[in-house]
């Protein structure tokens, strides 16, 4: 056992809840699994015999473990804090200047603006994104003059295929809402057919009801919501979309609903119900990427995990998008295309790299070269 | 009093020693150096060889603790400042075995509960990305910031991108103190120095 990578399990979960589950977790992983190489190496020299303890238990350990390789810095902090175990240490330094913990709404929705202007490409949803904005603020503003509103306006439609940024938009969407005082938590529920749809009779109602009201206070996502029109008639599917059309009523504003999936499925399922179109007056498009804005999300994506491309990795790459672009499987999916070459990349490079890794310099660890990427191609 | 100069490579911790206590009025700087063997050395160098010397764009330019005695004038009292410069800290497990051991050093001399000055890099925390993965700040900012007098130094604020880098950081580091600083012009020295003093334990 080695408790390295069991504190890499740790900063696993850190990463994951911090949202950026997919392909923050898959570099930790890859790094864990370079560790690991090397410290396989390392211990081979000197085995304990008696099994060490899995985690340091005095300050002295701690930099004991750090300076033997053993814990990455943030893992010893994270002891060092567990050890520190003051009463005071939540409250002590903490800067009571309220300025900083209490943002205003507007400044919230700010900085959730800024955070998706962040994003490549989607400037068609970046527009009605600050449209809704402006369209909820004048309706908060109508109901200060005792004008009607509705919030049911704000139920949505987002076509696209997968890997467009689909998911990470509703989820800012949750967070402006959330600022702006629409939803009062904002939190987002992925869900997908088979979250909703049950086995019997019945079974469906409870299971949609059950999804629902995890999803109040925020967004309930339903990734390629068609399919449950797929069955036809006799499927529970139907019973499944009967149950949100109802919910959408009973719990009038409470919550948001986004249908998403392929344009074209999404405008066979709305026109599959008729009552559903009226009820999602929102389309939101998200086209695929062209050449230059997926090397940008791949630069983005390396980056993340302390890796670049070497010049001439990139300009094959790019040439090599260019050539493809307008041909790919409409499953190939954009973004999520993009961190699959890159993590075989990634595991190309790891092989390349492992015959050496006694000689191998940093820069070497970080670079991905041409024949990296070319061998997923 | 002493004070530590902490976070990730690159983030300017090096340039912002030498120019602070250049701004403190030091005439040339007095370093003493903790080896990895733990040994003291001394060093006189005048302030634009210091920046050579220290200050670089390639990550862990640092390998060893460093640190200045600087005298802090104030009215009538005349106090003791002790700065030091640390090896960036990572999220990595460091391959080469002194970096480990200043790293080991650095969280040490954490622990003795100094004033924390945690500097990050403003101008490159605009990555979304990048930033879901600066676990070690966020332990730094965890640890520090419930035991240490502890402020944030939003570093190399003359970029432009940095706007943006200071709003994230803001936002990420919500309820803990943050300085805008360039390291580089100066900006934002007094706002440190006044922290330093209010903070004089
Ligand atoms: N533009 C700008 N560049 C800065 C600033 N502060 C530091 N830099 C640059 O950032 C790079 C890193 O600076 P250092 O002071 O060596 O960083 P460090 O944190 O000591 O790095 P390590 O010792 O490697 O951990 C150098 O190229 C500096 O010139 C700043 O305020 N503005
Ligand atoms: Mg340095």
């Amino acid at each position: 056992m080695n408790p390295g990578s069991v504190l890499e399990v740790r900063n696993l979960n850190v990463a994951a809840e911090n949202g950026q589950a997919g392909f923050a977790l898959l570099f930790r992983i890859l790094i864990s699994i370079q560790r690991a190489k090397g410290e396989g190496m390392m211990s081979s020299r000197s085995k304990p015999l008696i099994e060490e303890p899995k985690s340091p238990e005095t300050p002295e350990e701690v930099f004991h473990w750090v300076q033997a390789g053993r814990i990455s810095s943030d893992a010893a902090l994270r002891h060092l804090n567990r050890m520190d175990n003051r009463p005071m240490a939540l409250t002590l330094g903490r800067d009571p200047s309220k300025k900083d913990a209490i943002l205003t709404s507007k400044e919230r929705a700010d900085a959730v603006l800024r955070e998706l202007d962040q994003l490549v490409g989607l400037t068609g949803v970046k527009v009605l994104v600050r449209e809704m904005r402006a369209f909820v603020e004048v309706q908060q503003r109508r109901a200060d003059f005792h004008l009607p509103q509705d919030p049911q306006m704000l139920h949505m439609v987002f076509q696209g295929a997968p890997g467009t940024g689909k998911t990470t938009v509703a989820r800012l969407l949750g967070q402006l809402f959330a600022a702006l005082g629409v939803l009062p938590k904002g939190h987002l529920v992925e869900v997908e057919r088979a979250d909703l749809v049950g086995e019997y009779i019945g079974h469906t109602a409870q299971k949609t009801r059950d999804v629902i009201k995890r999803a109040l206070g925020g967004i309930m996502f339903i990734d390629e919501a068609y399919s449950l029109a797929r069955g036809g008639e006799k499927d529970f599917g139907k019973e499944a979309i009967d149950t949100l059309v109802k919910a959408m009523e009973d719990y009038r504003g409470e919550f948001l609903l986004i249908l998403a999936g392929y344009p074209q499925e999404m405008a066979w399922f709305l026109s599959t119900n008729p009552g559903l179109l009226s009820r999602f007056p929102i389309h939101l498009e998200f086209p695929n990427y062209n050449a230059q804005e997926l090397l940008a999300i791949a630069r983005l994506m390396l980056a993340a995990g302390q890796y670049t491309m070497t010049r001439d990795a990139e300009q094959g790459f790019l040439k090599y998008l260019e050539e493809q672009q307008g041909h790919w499987h409409t499953n190939a999916g954009n973004a999520r295309m993009i961190r699959n070459f890159l993590e075989h990349a990634i595991r190309r490079q790891a092989v390349r790299l492992a015959d050496h890794l006694d000689r191998v310099t940093r820069q070497e660890l970080i670079q991905l070269t041409w024949a990296d990427l070319e061998g997923g191609l | 009093m002493e004070a530590l100069v902490i976070g990730r490579p690159n983030s300017g911790k090096s340039l912002f020693m030498v120019n602070f206590v250049a701004y403190l009025g030091l005439k040339e700087l007095r370093l003493e150096a903790l080896d990895e063997d733990g040994m003291a050395r001394r060093q006189r160098i005048p302030f634009d060889q210091a920046r050579r010397q220290l200050v670089s764009h390639v990550a862990h330019k640092t390998t060893n603790l460093q640190s200045i005695q600087v005298d802090i004038v104030t009215g009538r009292s005349h106090r003791i400042l002790t700065l030091t410069d640390s090896v960036g800290l990572t999220d990595e497990i460091h391959q080469a075995s002194h970096i480990r051991r200043s790293m080991a050093l650095t969280l040490q001399q954490l622990s003795q509960k100094p004033l924390v000055l945690h500097m990050m890099d403003a101008s490159a925390g605009g990555l979304p990305w990048m930033n879901a993965l600066s676990l070690v700040d966020d332990e730094v900012a965890r640890y520090a910031g419930g035991t240490c007098p502890y402020v944030i130094l939003a570093n190399k604020m003359d970029c432009e991108t940095a706007k943006h880098g200071l709003d994230r950081i803001r936002e990420r580091f919500r309820g803990y103190p943050v300085i805008p600083i360039s390291a580089l012009t100066r900006r934002g020295f007094r706002d440190v120095k006044g922290y330093i003093l209010r903070h004089w334990g």
